[in-house]
């Protein structure tokens, strides 16, 4: 009976554990922004992916920032036009990077509340499939 | 017959070793600048549009001040990834140029002149290039034929939530003090690129 308790305890451990280590390796960094001055800004960011497969299902800002945040693709069409459209998740896959930058996926902030200046930050919360909220501070720089 | 022959020959041997030398000298000396920017064949000839600039109520030609350049861009204020990239771009390459940085106007024409009031068009042109100019007209026939000439496109959609889905083409122009569109830079391109081509062309004018 012991052992037995023994041994689920340990086993209990160890998935603990394992859950641990998919949380702690999911990542978001390199959080930034460009100042703004129109209605509109991007936050640029990478994640990186934990054990398992995920995908970021949504972005949020403090409503100080904008009135809205989306994930958004700007894509090249074939007439050479660009354009950008709304994302409902990003794949990401395992153990993978993924770099949001300029030109591609970007956290859009529309209807900004006051213009983004060189030196402020920028909190945003990033959501997964799973639940994990990830909140991540973007610096504003000129870049 | 003989002689003649010869002489022919020593003719066509001198005629090629100046060819080569003059070959040498240009690969030694001027070396041919090949541009990071698109070159239009035969380069478009703009100085016939009028740019409405908002920022001082003027009409201003498509052309570059003397000895110097018009950096013409296409866009809108609501686009916060593609115009912000790209005229930070011509911003950190106007930096590189320093002083020539004085011989460098700027323009931006907005694509979305209902929503780009002269102020908001004025202060997003501004935080780029301080001295920029604001182009705006409500007028789409005129916005059409200022665009034209350069192979600008853009549309705008407005979706049943009321989002206007813009589109663009997201060049910048570059046209000399005759209004000849001199090079064409491709979203994307990094302003290292840009600044070396700026300085080329601002060269050919030192050296003119």
């Amino acid at each position: 009976m012991r052992k037995t308790l023994v041994a689920v305890l340990a086993l209990a451990l160890v998935a603990g554990a394992c859950g641990d280590d998919d949380d702690a390796s999911l990542s978001v960094s390199d959080a930034w922004s460009r100042p703004a001055t129109g209605p509109n800004g991007a936050v640029y960011l990478t994640v990186e992916g934990g054990d398992t497969d995920t995908a970021l299902t949504g972005v949020s800002v403090s409503s100080d920032v904008a009135a809205m945040a989306q994930i958004h693709q700007t894509v090249m069409r074939d007439d050479g036009t660009m354009g950008m459209s709304m994302l409902p998740e990003v794949e990401i896959p395992a153990g993978t990077t993924v770099a949001m930058v300029p030109g591609g996926v970007h956290v859009m902030l529309m209807d900004l509340a006051e213009p983004l200046e060189v030196g402020m930050t920028v909190d945003v919360v990033l959501t997964f499939d799973d639940g994990t909220e990830i909140t991540t501070t973007a610096d504003v720089r000129d870049e | 017959m003989t002689t003649h022959s010869s002489r022919r020959r020593t003719g066509r041997l001198t005629l090629v070793l100046v060819l080569t030398m003059s070959l040498v000298l240009t690969a030694c000396g001027d070396e041919e600048y090949v541009p990071a920017g698109i070159i239009r064949t035969p380069a478009p000839d703009v100085s016939g549009i009028v740019l409405p600039d908002v920022t001082n109520d003027a009409d201003v030609p498509a052309v570059g001040p003397e000895d110097g350049l018009l950096v013409l861009y296409f866009g809108y204020t609501y686009c916060p990834d593609v115009c912000p990239t790209t005229m930070s771009v011509l911003r950190r390459a106007m930096r590189d140029l320093g002083n020539d940085a004085d011989r460098i106007d700027v323009a931006m024409v907005t694509v979305d002149p209902d929503r780009d009031t002269a102020e908001v068009l004025t202060s997003y042109v501004h935080a780029f290039a301080p001295d920029g100019f604001a182009v705006r007209t409500t007028d789409l026939d005129r916005l059409a034929a200022i665009a034209e000439p350069f192979g600008a496109k853009y549309s705008l959609t407005t979706r049943d939530d009321g989002y206007v889905e813009v589109v663009h083409t997201g060049f910048l122009y570059a046209i000399d003090d005759e209004g000849i569109l001199r090079i064409t830079w491709p979203f994307g391109i990094d302003s290292d690129s840009v600044f070396k081509d700026m300085e080329a062309l601002l060269k050919e004018y030192d050296n003119a």
